[in-house]
């Protein structure tokens, strides 16, 4: 026995080994069934997994409490105590108007008190608020910078919710996730848009309200959520504490009330308080300003007074300045009459003066000349005194000289009568010369004694004239001695004069600058007057302007006063309305509207159980596929063995083994493989798909840390068990046939398939086909379970390409046809308050260039309940001119306006809620004002939900027409949107704008989303195809090797060969594309009909595009199988394979 | 120039670890137009030298010669297009395409050579009229062999290779397909070798070939070949 085991096993393990990739095949083909089965499966699981999960560590509310009037403290302990509740804590929520940074837009945002126990907010980063004026925000799309940033609490808020808080502007300090708000939708709200933007977290002390709003309870046990266990838990208490917290809500409505009075009777105190108050503050002011105005009077009078004083100096001051004027004119007129007689007599004065200057250098110079003259006079004398002694000198002795001439001239004159006589000639010459000389000589001693007398002569004459002369000069220097004596007295008296006229004039001189000194005081004196006169003006100018200031003051003082006591009276006639109002609303206190929420009514909470039902819905169609496909390749590839080895099976059951000992082979092959792809599936699925799609699936819930992956115990054992029974019931069934041969006829070779004509044969084209097409129409045909398979596996793969392509054409179409073809407005606009006639005519005009179309609406988000679940819709009230900006469309079919008591519903929603024509249904408004209409239409509408009513609807059932606060506007050709919205943001009342481009732009980011499970679709589709293609092939060429060992002997080249053995592929692969076409419209229907969220309903979409890719891909997996075996077929030895038959 | 030469051919397979020499130092040589046997026991190499003369296999050493063309020096794709033109193989087990027809069995090969004969007179000839248009499944062994026979003699190859042609058929069909094939290579000058273990065949060739333990080990040339239908066995 244990030989044979081991013979067996040793079998076994080298048929895996020769075939391994048979084996292989079966192994990925069972590992992507089970894979996707259980992955999808357990993506719901994982998905509701990871909300429990989350849903209890952060404690999440099993019901919220809430009335009309909110909760005292006193309530939330009372409820806390109560019999069957685990926890309560109060919260205070409040939506307000805020900017989320400095200078950005007003949003409206929750704010909620931060829980300590239920509805724990989980930290994702930064830290705890640890004063009043830090917060935290949503985490959804948070990054690490919006830590640090500045949230303020905008001024546009009414008084109410800014009172309701402790500090206006919060720094963000961290971003958290809360089970709250697990998906993207924040919810509705009655300010603004009506939509929340986001959420914010204070610390308790950051609201100064001294009630909460709403009381978060949890029940004890541990729940699984959304159990109907869990549900039914949920509803039974909330029925039983909405009966026990009535009571609380009555107390406190009374409370409230007792306080409202309180105030009311407060009030009304202060208000008569105040309006005593002003009574006697009126008085006081009369009297006040009465005392005043008498003050100033006085004053005036007194300056009236002062001024006068004051003239009459200036007067006096006047005249003395004008008398001192005269007189200091005098004065300069004497010094001026002073100055000229001064000067005249200095002139004359000056002039004598120098008249006997002149005199005196006249007579000095006469005397002086005649001085000269007398002194020449005397020199004369001297001279002529001097010649005459001289000649009187000279005188003898010329008469000596002529005497002894004369003997000399006489002796000669005898010598020379003696020479005569003696007649010597030489001698007588000479004599007579010589007596010649000698007588010249004596004549020349005659004419000088002769000159000597004359000169005596004139000499004498000369010295008479000189004598005479100097008589006369001596005369004439005794006169001008005289007149020298005279000038000389002449300068005496002139010096004496002058020494009179200084003193004359030093006395008048004198005299006047005494005058002018005197002036001088007289005008110093005079200035101080004015001085003082001056200081006298200065004081009453002061006391002026004083007076005047004291006026004005009086006037301001009093206008103040005036507007003062005005405000007081206006504050005391709004005090007296406002309590008259606060009267009024405290007799119209109602009893307050319970509420006991359950947290099915929490949008996220609910979001995520519908999204894993998508999972789990497209789950259910593939399991099927894939196990059919399973079946088909572990039947192609058992059949196929069965016959390889059938004269194995022959030899054995010669031998004489049972039955059982040779199927036992076989069935542990393919059990094991079916077990190995199994473990591989479950393992690998349970993992890759709850994580592709979670991460798909973030981009809508912000549920942190992450997804719990779980392993589906039962499931996968359920899995496991389904893939190896079905493989080895298969494995049986091909066994079966062969088992029950006798061992003879096994030993022997199978004869080979029959060859048989076919119907096409039957067809006139057939002979006009090429050889090679014929072949490969038998050879379909010849296998059926081949072609079965082969059109089921590549049909499967382009079914599936194009349910992934056709998902993704309807998701990224949805958006276009909503906002282009649905929804055709371009903005909507939201207004503070309703708008009149008046406010929308001008708000059109305003518009007239920008707007192609403006209409007013009545828009509203509000709840529909309808078979125990509550839903968000939009309401939209209007005339027939909404259908401009809204398409009512069923299919290809126009609508018209609902009818008075009549709604039209969009399809999306009516789905959702299984809602059809002809049901009533009621809807319920934030303010808690139900509108139950009959359903008369239902539209196609992809984004977001909508009931259409007309405004006599909901003027027949509130009593008054709804309030326009919304307008639809289109704009104009060329005009920009965005320059056409920001005009609009800054005008009267408008609140919010909505541009539908922008809203598509979000969504279609949103749907990015869904792009992996595209991915992941076409993933296994390809490994399908591939896998499929793959195992038929290998098993086609196995089988037929004979055969192409045969077309290769007989000289195919390798291109031929693989077009033999490929032609039928490609021609099977074509063909079950082409069903895969048909199957995948199908499928794609299917798993869209399945899909069902809130937001977006979707309509099966497919483009040509897609169709394309899902074939060409599918062709081109077949195409790469192919390439592969091509050189296999390549490597194929013809002698081995023909070499016998064994 | 012989038709057809072997000269000292080896052909030498590795298994794995192991080494098992097929065939070592065959050498023979064939005239064009004679019919071959080529006979020896089981294992002797036979099949190898035919799958080496076909172009079905490669050799380890040696030369093999056709028509002038050493065949031994051909790569892959010369040896397609060698088996393609020059030479036709009957098979033991006919090996047949179940899928065509008798008629399209044949044309099956000659819509690959050169210069083909018409599918329908070969079939003729080997006496299928009545039979083209039936399934391998439809046929006798017989008949299955004739139309592996016409199939490889549509082609119109030089040479006519037969491995067992009677092994799996009845004494009486095996002397028709014997018969058929000295005929067809008395009236076509074609060079007809049949591999068989069979010595009483010998008397019918013009030459035999005695092949054991993986070599030749005589040809003699056989002056007076006898009609098949004078042998017994």
């Amino acid at each position: 026995m244990v030989m044979k085991h081991n013979g067996m096993r040793k079998n076994l393990s080298r048929t895996i080994r020769a075939s391994l990739g048979r084996y292989i095949a079966i192994v990925a083909i069972i590992a992507l069934g089970c894979g996707i089965f259980v992955g999808l499966r357990v993506t719901k699981t994982d998905m509701v997994a990871t909300g429990q999960k989350y849903t209890d560590e952060q404690n999440m509310f099993d019901l919220r409490l809430l009335n009309t009037y909110g909760w005292s403290r006193e309530d939330v302990d009372a409820i806390a105590r109560m019999d069957g509740i685990a926890d309560a804590e109060g919260t205070v929520t409040l939506d307000a108007f805020a900017q989320f940074g400095d200078g950005a837009e007003d949003r409206v945002y929750r704010l909620h008190s931060l829980p300590e126990r239920v509805d724990r907010v989980r930290l994702l980063a930064g830290r705890m608020p640890q004063s009043p004026d830090e917060c935290l925000v949503d985490g959804a799309r948070a990054t690490k910078d919006v830590i640090g940033t500045r949230v303020v609490i905008s001024d546009a808020n009414d008084a109410d919710t800014l009172d309701s808080l402790n500090c206006h502007t919060f720094t963000v300090v961290g971003y958290v996730s809360t089970p709250l708000y697990m998906d993207t939708t924040r919810g509705t709200t009655t300010l603004g848009s009506g939509s929340l933007s986001s959420y914010i977290y204070l610390p308790q002390e950051a609201f100064a309200v001294d009630y909460v709003t709403e009381i978060h309870v949890t029940i004890p046990g541990d729940w699984a959520i959304y159990s109907g266990e869990y549900n039914d838990a949920l509803d039974e208490n909330a029925d039983r504490l909405k009966l026990a917290i009535t009571p609380l809500a009555h107390n406190r409505f009374l409370n409230v009330k007792q306080e409202a009075e309180q105030a009311y009777a407060d009030g009304m105190r202060d208000f008569n308080d105040g309006q005593k108050a002003y009574t006697e503050a009126e008085e006081k002011l009369r009297l006040e300003l009465a005392d005043a105005l008498k003050k100033l009077e006085d004053a005036q009078a007194e300056i009236d007074k002062n001024r006068q004083t004051l003239a009459d100096g200036e007067a006096q001051l006047s005249d003395a300045q004008k008398l001192l004027n005269e007189n200091a004119q005098q004065l300069a007129q004497s010094r001026l009459e002073l100055e000229n007689t001064k000067a005249e007599t200095y002139a004359q004065l000056a002039q004598a003066n120098k008249e006997l200057l002149e005199n005196y250098k006249t007579v000095n110079e006469s005397l002086k000349q005649v001085k000269d003259g007398l002194a020449q006079i005397e020199s004369g004398l001297k001279q002529v005194e001097d010649g005459l002694k001289q000649i009187d000198d000279a005188m003898p002795l010329l008469e000596l000289a002529i005497s002894l001439q004369e003997i000399q001239v006489q002796t000669t004159q005898r010598s020379l009568e003696a020479a005569k006589l003696t007649g010597n000639e030489e001698l007588i010459s000479y004599l007579e010369n010589r007596l010649a000389e000698q007588t010249a000589k004596l004549e020349e001693y005659y004419a000088q004694k002769t000159e000597a007398e004359a000169t005596r002569q004139e000499l004498e004459a000369k010295k008479a004239e000189l004598e005479a002369k100097k008589a006369e000069l001596e005369s004439t220097q005794v006169t001008l001695e005289d007149a020298l004596e005279t000038i000389h007295e002449g300068f005496v008296e002139l010096d004496s004069n002058q020494a009179q006229a200084d003193s004359q004039f030093a006395a008048a001189s004198a005299r006047i600058e005494a005058g002018a000194l005197e002036l001088e005081g007289a005008q110093k004196e005079l200035d101080g007057k004015k001085a003082e006169l001056e200081e006298g003006k200065q004081a009453l100018a002061d006391g002026e302007a004083e007076l005047a200031k004291g006026r004005s003051d009086y006037e301001t003082g009093k206008a103040e006063a005036e507007a003062e006591l005005a405000k007081s009276k206006a504050e005391l006639d709004d005090a007296e309305a406002e309590l008259a109002e606060a009267r009024q609303n405290i007799d119209e206190m109602e009893e307050p509207d319970v509420f006991a929420l359950t947290r099915n009514t929490n949008a996220g909470y609910m979001a995520l159980d519908s999204n894993s039902d998508i999972v789990s819905g497209v789950s259910r169609v593939f399991p099927a596929f894939f196990l059919l496909v399973a079946a088909l390749v572990c039947i192609t590839t058992m059949t196929r063995m069965v016959e390889e080895e059938r004269t194995e099976i022959g030899t054995m059951k010669a031998l004489g083994y049972g039955n059982y000992a040779i199927i036992r082979k076989y069935l542990l092959y393919s059990g094991s493989a079916a077990v190995i792809g199994c473990g591989l599936g479950v393992v690998a699925g349970s993992i890759v798909f709850p994580w592709i799609l979670w991460k798909a699936y973030c981009i809508i819930f912000n549920i942190t840390p992450g997804v719990v992956l779980l392993f589906d115990w039962p499931l996968c054992i359920a899995v496991v068990l389904v893939y190896t029974a079905v493989s080895t019931l298969v494995t049986w069934y091909c066994c079966r046939r062969t088992l029950r041969e006798v061992p003879a006829e096994l030993i022997r070779p199978k004869a080979p398939t029959a060859g048989k004509k076919i119907f096409l044969e039957y067809l006139p084209f057939w002979n006009r086909m090429g050889f090679l097409n014929k072949v490969m129409l038998r050879n379909v045909f010849r296998y059926r379970q081949r072609l079965l398979m082969m059109l089921v596996g590549v049909g499967g793969c382009t079914a599936l390409l194009l349910t992934g392509f056709g998902f993704r054409n309807t998701v990224s179409d949805i958006v276009n046809i909503q906002f282009e073809e649905v929804s055709r407005y371009d903005m909507q606009v939201f207004f503070s308050e309703g708008q009149t006639e008046q406010m929308q005519q001008s708000f059109r005009e305003a518009l007239e260039s920008d707007a192609q179309d403006v209409g007013f609406f009545y828009q509203s988000s509000v709840e529909l309940e309808h078979n125990d679940q509550s839903r968000s819709i939009y309401l939209i009230a209007g005339d027939s001119s909404v259908k401009t900006f809204l398409d009512f469309h069923c299919g290809g079919e126009s609508m018209d306006m609902p009818g008075t008591g009549e709604a039209f519903l969009t399809a999306g929603i009516a789905d959702l809620a299984g809602i059809s024509v002809g049901d009533t249904v009621t809807v319920r408004t934030t303010d808690m004002e139900t509108l139950t209409v009959r359903i008369s239409g239902i539209y196609d509408n992809h984004v977001y939900n909508y009931m259409i009513v007309t405004p006599q609807t909901v003027a027949e059932q509130w009593g008054e027409m709804p309030e326009y606060q919304t307008a639809f506007v289109n704009v104009r050709e060329g005009r920009d949107v965005h320059t056409v919205s920001a005009a609009i943001g800054g005008m009267k009342d408008v609140m919010n704008i909505n541009v539908s481009q922008d809203q598509a732009e979000m969504v279609n980011s949103m749907m990015k989303a869904l792009d992996l499970v595209v991915i992941t679709i076409v993933i296994c589709a390809g490994l399908l195809a591939a896998i499929v293609v793959y195992n038929l092939t290998n098993i086609s060429i196995t089988e037929r090797i004979r055969e192409i060992a045969t077309i290769k002997v007989l000289g195919f080249n390798a291109g031929e060969t693989s077009a033999y053995v490929f032609k039928e592929n490609i021609l099977l692969s074509v063909f079950g594309a082409g069903l895969g076409l048909i199957g995948g419209k199908f499928l794609l229907d299917f798993v869209i009909s399945q899909i069902k969220i809130d937001m977006v309903w979707f309509q099966p979409r497919l483009s040509v595009g897609s169709h394309l890719y899902a074939i060409l891909l599918t062709l081109a997996a077949v195409a790469a199988v192919d390439f592969i075996f091509h050189f296999r077929l390549d490597k194929i030895n013809m002698a081995e394979a023909l070499k016998s038959v064994e | 120039m012989p038709f057809v030469e072997f000269d000292n051919v080896g052909k030498t397979y590795h298994m794995g670890e192991v080494q098992i020499t097929a065939l070592h130092d065959a050498s023979f040589t064939v005239e064009k137009g004679e019919l071959v046997v080529i006979v020896g026991p089981s294992g002797a190499g036979k099949t190898t030298l035919l799958n080496i003369l076909g172009g079905m296999d490669t050799l380890s050493t040696g030369h093999v010669f056709l028509d002038g063309q050493e065949i031994s020096k051909l790569n892959r794709k010369q040896l397609t297009e060698y088996r393609r033109h020059d030479v036709g193989f009957v098979f033991q087990f006919y090996n047949l395409i179940g899928n065509l027809t008798a008629l399209e069995n044949v044309e099956l090969a000659n819509q690959i050579c050169r210069d083909p004969l018409d599918a329908a007179q070969v079939l003729r000839d080997v006496g299928l009229e009545q039979r083209m248009k039936n399934f391998p499944s439809q046929l006798s062994g017989g008949e299955q062999q004739r139309v592996a026979i016409a199939r490889a003699l549509a082609k119109n190859p030089k040479l006519l290779l037969c491995d067992e042609p009677t092994g799996a058929l009845d004494y009486q069909t095996g002397k028709a397909i014997l018969k058929l094939l000295q005929d067809t290579g008395r009236r076509t000058g074609m060079t007809v070798i049949i591999i068989t273990h069979n010595s009483a065949l010998t008397a019918m060739a013009d030459r035999v070939i005695r092949v054991k333990n993986g070599t030749v080990i005589s040809q003699m040339k056989n002056d007076n070949p006898v009609d098949i239908s004078e042998i017994e066995w």
